[in-house]
């Protein structure tokens, strides 16, 4: 059985944005939107100060609140894990975006679309436009790179390992801190490193069992 | 389950070139999806980069492609007033007229005299501009007369006069990394190497989070935990400029009070046994004039390279030829006992303890002694690195400086060696089917290591060029320890040239790239440094505040994603793979084609070139550049276009069969590299300098010229043994002013036109430090300050900025700190203007100023900081 999860490396993370942007260049997410973020904070006193760095994304839980505060069932989770939209059936009723403790959803309003406001769009803009025609007055957000995925397991090639069936924040670190794979196979990357450097989940205590651990060593 | 669907598409390719947001060049390849450019990931077959992944600047780079405010078009200036804040009323030309204009004007020059041509190159586009724009245009409007001087603004004399000289002289490299595979202790000083931009920034990402997950400790002496501060083991507190006081109080404490060196590697890779006289010149021997060691075997001096040398020593009083005299080793550990640790904190206000327990840590991580057995060769193994660059050398006393950091390195033998800190690769034994291309370093005069490489057409960094009465703008004849010099910018510019009677002034300057106004100084200081030259002509991806205030005609030049360069891959010691990464050759080529009217820079200079008449002197250059033989030669008059000569110059180099056909379809060659290029430390017989004997006549010298036409400067500096020297803001003794304020690399941030671009624009509102001025919490909250409140930062000098304040425990409580190249007002960079605070405002830039070695300028000043409206 397969559910895809995601393992963050903290001690490896740089904080170059690179997953980021990376990101809002495949899905030619519009400005001011953002499927992955990075959060920045430190704790301590000076000068015994660590810096902290998050990467946060979907954290595409088995345990879903935004599947559970779905009024349409636009929302749903897939068998093998991804939490999915489909912007057919969405009415922008938002409690999706209320429902999720994480805050990893977008209202998608199409307003100040410009990534150069007052001068029009940009050949990628327009093209990214033909090719991820988001709709206005839904709610969007990262899908685990579904469509690498899907395609690429479709011409044989295996998530995680291939970059081309990997989600593109994945393939984009250069330091290497993001790994993807298979949750159920104990052999995969992210399983053995989940074990072995003890990955943890954002706020366990909501009781959402995400599929996205983080590494802290 | 839902199934995501697929949209039609006419074409979906992926083309391998180059990226060209900073110098590093990482290998990348492009998505191109019906005649558009979609996407942007690290090559990840190249080891020139992350294997796949690549840092989010360069990521960002297909914004700098398609933006709406991009030059597609030649402009003539047609407002004469130029000035800071003029508007240039720009009027279209064509490319014709611009060249016509432009090489009527070389003509006039090259005939009356080529000095009056003035260069300036950015860093970013390091080889580019190296290779493809100042040596080939050095070298074709060079006459009897001389040749055009040079900067790049300010690259080098901000960053890096100091560092690359000492890493030329130390490492034969242009700046130094510890060996991330099998380094177990590292310190920075003032450094972000694998958190940042910079030489191999991606691969260096890539490899130093594999050694800090694999354990490597990194320790990092920086006044702000950010950067590499923020991913060290220990980040330690100092204050700027006084790094190499802490250094020299390591080097005490590891030679005085823990008695750790490595013998073998002094007595035979530095001049630790060289004798030193009584006028702390070497001995030398009276027959050939080369510096002698004491063998203590055989009780007597001989030359360093005698062949029956039975030992070397590096303690001791000896006498020579009626003459007492010491081995330089045993002059140092004297001298360094002054740097004690208590000194130091007092200096620097790290803790003494803290400076004798690294200085412990390191020496013992150090192994001296130990060996490593790497494909089946037997080498030194000294897993630790000290590494210094941009925060630790941006100071007057930059040469002392890196060189105090890089003794720490020859004390324990870790010099290019396994698990030391190794430099970017200077020896190549060449792609194996051709042999090219080849260098190595080799010993130069007295013993010492002399790069055959090297980046810029100034001083390769050994052997030290003779000082001369000055007939160069920038002094680089007289102070020969210089790469790049200030002066062309500097406030009191005129009266050095009055001084030193120089005859002639910059009458025409082509730039590529270089926003001058942003990033050297102070914009009025520098502005009125250029607002003297008659003609500028500047290639330029936007308008921006330096040719709007100042250039007579822009070009609007092509970026990376839109041309073919095959020189930037020539950047061997310079941002090649390192250590035992396997040799990469990239080439960078189009991902689409060229919009409007836009050129690529390297194919109209050879337009421009042939427009004078001065072919014959480019092919020249090219030939005894690559060293073309037999039928690649190029004849004086052959009209070789730019991409037939990048076929031809990789067939040179590869092979007939790896012209420009295999290199667009493959994007790059590789070939693993031998042992002896990786670790060529114990392979080639060279030395570098623990003590810096070359300064006392450098420096004689020097002030033989100075002083008779009234120049003065700190002439203490050239002392042979490394010290610490107070910088400017240090010995400020008006306590109104009582903060360092100093700026620093963001690493979203190179140069100043990132702040252009919208998804970079993004992360750096996301971030909260990239656009904000910090200081520590406790000295912000005493000044009745808090997290938002927009402050005036005022300098010793007089110079006022404003900025939105952010708070921070990561910084030292005396110091004020601002990212990057900020504060834009240029009309032609929307997304720029406005955001962050310009620090170089700051900045003064006068001779007073620099190091006297190496004309780094000071980049730290001492500041106050208000809240608006409560001066």
């Amino acid at each position: 059985m397969t559910r895809w999860g995601m393992v963050i490396d903290i001690q490896k993370c740089i904080g170059c944005y690179s997953c980021m942007i990376s990101c809002k260049q495949e899905h030619f997410l519009p400005p001011n939107v953002f499927w992955n973020r990075i959060i920045i904070g430190e704790s301590g006193k000076y000068p015994g100060v660590r810096k902290h760095i998050y990467p946060v994304l979907c954290n595409h839980c088995s345990e879903v609140p935004c599947v559970k505060a779905c009024p349409t069932g636009a929302t749903q989770r897939r068998e093998d894990g991804i939490v999915f939209i489909n912007y057919e059936e969405c009415m922008g009723c938002r409690y999706c975006l209320v429902a999720c403790p994480y805050q990893q959803r977008t209202f998608y309003r199409n307003e100040g679309e410009e990534y150069f406001p007052g001068q029009g769009l940009t050949d990628y803009e327009r093209l990214g436009k033909r090719l991820k025609p988001y709709q206005k007055g839904t709610v969007f957000k990262c899908t685990f790179c579904s469509e690498k995925i899907d395609q690429g397991i479709k011409h044989g090639l295996k998530p995680g390992v291939d970059l081309e069936a990997t989600p593109a924040c994945v393939t984009a670190c250069p330091a290497k801190a993001r790994i993807f794979g298979n949750l159920e196979d104990p052999e995969s990357e992210v399983s053995k490193l989940i074990r072995t450097k003890k990955g943890l989940q954002l706020h366990p205590e909501y009781g959402t069992d995400p599929s996205v651990y983080y590494l802290i060593y | 389950m839902a199934e995501t669907e697929q949209i039609t598409t006419k074409e979906d390719k992926w083309i391998p070139t180059q990226c060209g947001m900073c110098y590093a060049a990482c290998g990348i390849r492009a998505r191109r999806i019906d005649g558009v450019a979609v996407k942007l990931e690290g090559n990840p077959d190249s080891w020139m980069g992350a294997r796949g992944g690549m840092c989010g600047k360069g990521v960002a780079g297909l914004q700098l492609l398609y933006d709406p405010n991009r030059l597609n078009v030649p402009l003539r200036r047609t407002n004469p007033k130029k000035g800071i804040h003029e508007d240039p009323k720009w009027k279209e030309i064509s490319w014709d007229e611009a060249l016509d204009e432009i090489s009527s004007s070389l003509k006039r020059l090259l005939e009356d005299d080529p000095r009056k041509i003035m260069l300036q190159g950015t860093t970013i586009r390091s080889q580019t501009n190296a290779y493809g724009f100042k040596m080939p245009l050095l070298a074709s409007l060079s006459t009897e007369k001389g040749r055009p001087n040079h900067w790049s603004s300010g690259g080098a004399i901000h960053c890096g006069n100091g560092a690359h000289l000492v890493a030329g002289m130390v490492h034969a490299s242009w700046s130094v990394v510890p060996d991330f595979n099998l380094c177990n202790y590292a310190i920075y000083f003032g450094a972000s190497k694998g958190h940042g931009a910079g030489h191999s920034a991606a691969a260096n990402m890539r490899l130093a989070a594999e050694a800090r997950a694999r354990g490597m400790k990194l320790v990092v002496f920086d006044p702000m935990c950010n950067f590499s501060g923020g991913k060290a083991r220990e980040w330690i507190p100092i204050i700027p400029g006084t790094d190499a006081a802490v250094a020299l109080a390591m080097a005490n404490v590891i030679l005085n009070d823990l008695g750790i060196w490595d013998a073998p590697f002094l007595k035979t890779k530095t001049n630790g046994p060289y004798l030193i006289g009584p006028d702390k010149r070497y001995m030398r021997s009276k027959e050939t004039g080369k510096p002698l060691i004491w063998d203590p075997v055989d009780k007597k001096s001989k030359t360093y390279d005698d062949h029956e040398i039975k030992d070397f020593s590096l303690e001791g009083e000896f006498e020579v030829n009626g003459k007492k005299c010491q081995p330089a080793f045993q002059l140092l550990k004297n001298h360094l006992k002054k740097y004690s640790p208590e000194m130091a904190q007092g200096v620097s206000g790290v803790s003494a303890g803290t400076i004798q327990r690294i200085a412990q840590e390191f020496s013992e991580a150090a192994k001296v002694g130990s060996t490593i057995t790497i494909e089946g060769v037997t080498l030194p193994y000294r897993p630790v690195s000290a590494v210094l660059f941009r925060g630790g050398e941006g100071h007057i006393n930059s040469a002392h400086t890196c060189f105090a950091v890089s003794l720490l390195n020859q004390i324990v033998g870790s010099g290019d060696v396994p698990g030391g800190t190794l430099g970017w690769p200077p020896r190549c034994l060449g792609y194996p089917d051709t042999g090219r291309p080849s260098f190595s370093p080799v010993q130069g005069p007295d013993g010492f290591l002399s790069t055959k490489q090297w980046l810029i057409a100034g001083h390769a960094p050994w052997p030290i060029e003779e000082p001369q009465f000055p007939k160069k703008l920038g002094l680089e004849d007289l102070f020969t320890m210089c790469s790049l010099s200030p002066v062309y910018g500097c406030a009191d510019q005129e009266d050095l040239w009055q001084k030193f009677k120089i005859p002639y002034r910059t009458e025409m300057l082509i730039s590529h790239g270089c926003n001058v106004i942003m990033s050297a100084a102070n914009p009025e200081v520098v502005g009125e440094a250029f607002r003297k030259i008659p003609f500028i002509v500047v290639f330029e991806l936007f308008r921006n505040e330096f040719t709007d205030g100042f250039a007579d005609i822009v070009l609007p030049d092509a970026c990376y994603l839109e041309s073919f360069t095959w020189l930037e891959g020539l950047g061997f010691f310079f941002n090649y793979p390192y250590g035992k990464e396997p040799w990469c050759y990239h080439i960078i080529q189009p991902v689409v084609p060229l919009k409007s009217k836009r050129r690529y820079i390297g194919e109209v200079l050879f337009d421009l070139i042939d427009r004078i008449g001065r072919r014959a002197q480019l092919n020249e250059f090219w030939n005894n550049f690559f060293k073309f033989e037999g039928e690649y030669r190029l004849k004086p008059d052959e009209k070789i276009t730019w991409e037939e000569l990048g076929d031809k110059s990789l067939k040179w180099m590869f092979g007939p069969e790896h012209g420009l056909e295999w290199f667009k379809k493959h994007g790059f060659m590789s070939w693993p590299k031998k042992i002896e290029e990786v670790y060529w430390r114990p392979y080639v017989n060279a030395r570098v300098p623990l003590y810096l004997e070359f300064l006392i006549d450098l420096g004689d010298k020097i002030r033989e010229i100075c002083e008779p036409a009234g120049i003065q400067m700190n002439w203490d500096q050239f002392s042979p043994l490394m010290e610490w020297y107070p910088c400017s803001p240090h010995k400020i003794t008006d306590e109104y002013f009582d903060l360092y304020c100093f700026s620093y690399r963001d690493i979203m941030h190179t140069g100043s036109t990132t702040m252009e671009i919208p998804w970079i624009n993004e992360a750096s509102q996301m971030n909260p430090y990239t656009y904000n001025v910090t200081m520590n919490t406790e000295a912000g909250k005493k000044r009745g300050l808090k997290d938002g409140d927009i402050i005036l930062i005022e300098s010793v000098d007089g110079r006022t900025v404003k900025g939105t304040l952010k708070l921070m425990e990561g910084q030292h409580p005396k110091t004020v700190a601002i990212a990057a190249c900020s504060g834009h007002w240029a009309e032609g960079m929307p997304i720029a203007k406005g955001k962050g605070t310009s620090f170089d405002t700051l900045l003064e830039m006068d001779f007073k100023r620099v190091d006297p070695i190496s004309l780094n300028i000071e980049t730290c000043i001492k500041v106050r900081v208000f809240k608006e409206g409560q001066r």
